[in-house]
């Protein structure tokens, strides 16, 4: 009887090594840090001069090897939303040189889109380079199956613990420029689905209902700014004409309104760039991959012009 | 608390371990506080209704217990008379108001008459049918003198509320469970080996098979209109849905009575490998054994049984289904499924001799293998017929699909074999194929059950080879369940009723 007891006790001890063996083997494969590009916090540089946030509107528009002449890094992601964006440089302010510009993107439906439902989708994404705390509303659950223990929740990705995907850890390869017939089409229809399909925010965003938790998002990354010295600037990214036409003028303007009311007005040091009309880029297609975010050509155009930009207002020498 | 959710992985341990810390005298008292925790984690007010059951059916076991000693049939007639009549008001309101109300209003609008209004919705407590039910058998029980009542409420309590088989049985009987808890379970190394291997099986059925196949049969039952599902895949799609229930009812029964191994209690087996009956009639021995016994009982058998002549024996067959169809669910889906099986069961009965006939003219000899296997794929396609109307939303989309079934069952749709269609309807073929394969070990394993034990056939083997299998099916279990997010904690079907 005792040397049943043993037996169990042994084999609840060799369970547990194994998986605790493969999970940590899971937790460095090349899969899991892999994923949505997730690799790329592994390594984020001190001293940054300049950074952006935002979705893939700043994820495409400052790309990855185009600021130059500054040390920069982007933390913007795919579907990113402003909630995590404040998370993330929470996280990394340690990174972040006195003086830093940090580059906030608003899209037209950025502070209209709820936070809530979409925290269960994207949650797993952050699990894998942000503290569990600072990933609000995180349950118990969440935090086995996506934090300490990511192989419960691999997917596919745990048939590939142990083979090498090296070219998912190089930087993720953005559109080159498609023909102006479908960055004119394209633009019409991305244009549609922000104002009328977001999930969660169907009316949300033709009301303009600001979601508090975007906003405060927004505010916090603002305070954290002033209290370390660093030179917020909050920016719309351009788009094609048809992107921006398809949104109303009153819709433009309580936009920039909302922007100066919430923003602004309580943090005078920050600054807005609106370059959704900027002229030069609604007038060469060849600048966008697609409806709405700047493409091969357009990036160092626009990487430009906004450190100019930066410049006149004293936020870069 | 889903039994494949992380609440249980960290309830079920720290609740044995804590039991078998107490003294074995009182280790029922932390079993009934852990009993009413569990249900209580889903809506603590449904306790109150649990206790109702258990303090009307307590008290009427002691008042029919002592008028048995006083020989007064009256008055035990009408203690157990009360017993059914407050217990079945309970579970016919939470269970049948709104389904009573719907059909009446259904009536009243062809009647162009005003409908009713109810101005409030009835929650429907997890359990109810099968606390209730097992309640009324331990009242029948006492008035049939088959055991004297239990004095002690709480005992009695425990009885009603343990929670393995709280929420979705099996419908244990008084004189099996009732004695096992006035009995002190001891630590016990083989009921725990046992238990857990038992638990680990079920997890297998419900999150392996049924929460995977459950994908594609909601997929095609849920848009079969939208996306144009042909009769080949709709067809298809039911005999997943057999496997379904059927794994995720006996996974589930599996891992209650695991867990209540682990404790030192044994519950009653509730399927026997169903799908390989050679007639309905075999059939309704083998699957859900506990509550199709339980109505032969306390239903069946006093209405008269087969004692009455061959009319009234099919009269009682009927009604007796289809009160084991409604039981099911307040849906006229389940009343056809259950009147379906029980026309079934009455075409057996009257078909036989000429069946019999049949079989000796055309000398056909039904000893070979083949024969009952010829039976059994028979029988299994009148229970996935049937299971048709079991899944359907409502009568009309039943009749749809069968129509559909049969009329577009033609050879040009089974391009879906052959095309990627198999593979988009929520499985990759990855996982397609493993679920499959997990069938056949599944249908393998039962076909062992038929001879031998597998539990014992297992404990045999080497113990490197018992290893191995334990740690392939945890980490089957941990990796490919937890598989998506949309499946992790999937509610067991039979929870609805």
């Amino acid at each position: 009887m005792k040397k049943n007891w043993i037996r169990f006790c042994a084999f609840i001890l060799l369970f547990a090594s194994l998986f605790l063996l493969l999970n940590e083997r899971y937790r460095h494969s090349d899969h899991y840090r892999s994923i949505f590009g997730a690799y790329k916090y592994e390594n984020v540089p001190y001293g940054l001069q300049l950074v952006n946030f935002g979705t893939s509107h700043g994820e495409h528009a400052f790309g990855y090897d185009v600021v130059m002449g500054y040390e920069h890094f982007n933390f913007a992601t795919n579907s990113q939303m402003l909630y995590f964006d404040y998370a993330i440089l929470d996280t990394y302010q340690d990174h972040l040189a006195p003086g830093c510009v940090v580059a906030i993107p608003i899209s037209y439906h950025s502070l209209y889109t709820p936070v809530e439902p979409q925290l269960e989708k994207f949650t797993p994404f952050y699990a894998r380079f942000l503290p569990a705390d600072k990933i609000p509303e995180y349950t118990l659950s969440e935090k086995l199956l996506y934090h300490y223990f990511p192989i419960l929740s691999a997917k596919t990705d745990v048939l590939n613990t142990f083979a090498p995907i090296l070219n998912y850890l190089t930087s993720p390869i953005f559109p080159g420029n498609e023909d102006e017939e479908t960055v004119r089409l394209g633009a019409e229809y991305r244009a549609e689905h922000f104002y009328n399909y977001m999930e969660g925010a169907e009316t949300s965003v033709q009301t303009q209902t600001p979601d508090y938790d975007e906003v405060n998002a927004v505010l916090g990354m603002l305070e954290l700014c002033k209290q370390n010295g660093w030179n917020a600037v909050l920016l719309t990214t351009p788009f094609p004409p048809e992107f921006t036409d398809y949104f109303p003028k009153e819709f433009k303007e309580k936009f920039h309104d909302q922007i100066e009311e919430l923003f602004l007005t309580p943090y005078p040091n920050a600054v807005y760039f609106d370059y959704s009309e900027d002229e030069l880029f609604q007038s060469n297609y060849q600048f966008f991959a697609d409806g709405d975010h700047i493409g091969f050509i357009g990036r160092p155009v626009f990487v430009d012009m906004f450190i100019n930009d930066c410049k006149e207002v004293g936020f870069l020498a | 608390m889903l039994f494949n959710s992380v609440h249980f992985l960290l309830f079920f341990p720290v609740v044995v371990i804590v039991y078998f810390l107490f003294p074995p005298k009182i280790r029922w008292i932390w079993l009934l506080a852990a009993s009413y925790y569990f249900y209580m984690s889903w809506n603590p007010y449904y306790a109150v209704l649990m206790v109702l059951s258990t303090v009307v059916t307590y008290a009427s076991g002691i008042l029919i217990s002592n008028s048995n000693k006083k020989g007064n049939t009256r008055q035990k007639r009408l203690w157990i008379a009360l017993s059914f009549g407050i217990n079945l008001a309970i579970l016919f309101f939470f269970k049948y108001f709104g389904f009573a109300v719907d059909s009446i209003n259904s009536v009243l609008a062809w009647l162009n008459i005003q409908p009713v209004q109810v101005a409030f919705d009835v929650l429907l407590p997890v359990g109810i049918s099968f606390y209730t039910f097992q309640a009324l058998g331990y009242t029948v029980d006492i008035y049939r003198e088959e055991l004297p009542a239990e004095r002690n409420l709480a005992k009695y309590a425990l009885f009603v509320s343990f929670f393995p088989q709280l929420v979705a049985g099996p419908i244990e009987r008084s004189v099996n469970l009732l004695s096992q808890i006035k009995k002190p379970t001891r630590l016990n190394y083989d009921n725990l080996r046992d238990g857990l291997s038992i638990m680990l099986w079920g997890l297998f059925e419900k999150i392996v098979i049924a929460d995977r196949v459950g994908l594609i049969v909601d997929q095609v039952y849920n848009n079969y209109k939208e996306q144009g599902y042909s009769g080949v895949l709709l067809a298809i799609a039911t005999v997943f849905f057999a496997i379904r229930i059927y794994c995720d009812f006996s996974g589930y029964t599996d891992i209650a009575r695991g867990a209540a191994k682990v404790l030192g209690f044994d519950l009653m087996a509730n399927f026997k490998q169903p799908y390989f009956a050679t007639s309905i009639r075999d059939f309704w021995r083998r699957w859900h054994i506990s509550l199709s016994t339980w109505f032969r009982d306390y239903l069946y058998i006093p209405l008269g049984g087969n004692r009455k002549g061959k009319a009234r024996t099919h009269f009682n067959t009927f009604i007796t289904f289809l009160v084991s169809g409604l039981w099911h669910g307040a849906n006229w889906t389940f009343a056809a499924w259950g009147a379906l099986h029980g026309i079934y069961q009455i075409l057996g009965n009257v078909l036989k001799p000429a069946r019999q006939k049949v079989l000796k003219v055309l000398h056909i000899n039904t000893k070979p293998l083949s024969y009952r296997v010829v039976q059994a794929v028979f029988t299994f396609s009148l229970v996935c017929f049937a299971w048709i109307f079991f899944r359907a939303e409502s009568i009309g989309e039943a009749f749809d699909i069968i129509k559909l079934i049969f009329s577009s069952f033609q050879l040009e749709y089974l391009h879906i074999f052959a095309d990627k269609t198999l593979f988009s309807l929520g499985l990759t073929q990855h996982t397609f194929f493993l679920t499959l394969f997990c069938i056949g070990v599944l249908f393998t394993v039962n076909a062992i059950r038929t001879k031998t034990s597998v539990l014992s056939l297992f404990k045999r083997q080497n113990i490197a080879v018992q290893w191995f299998l334990y740690l392939l099916m945890l980490f089957l279990l941990l990796f490919v369940a937890i598989y998506d997010s949309d499946v992790v904690g999937q509610q067991f079907i039979y929870f609805q009723f």
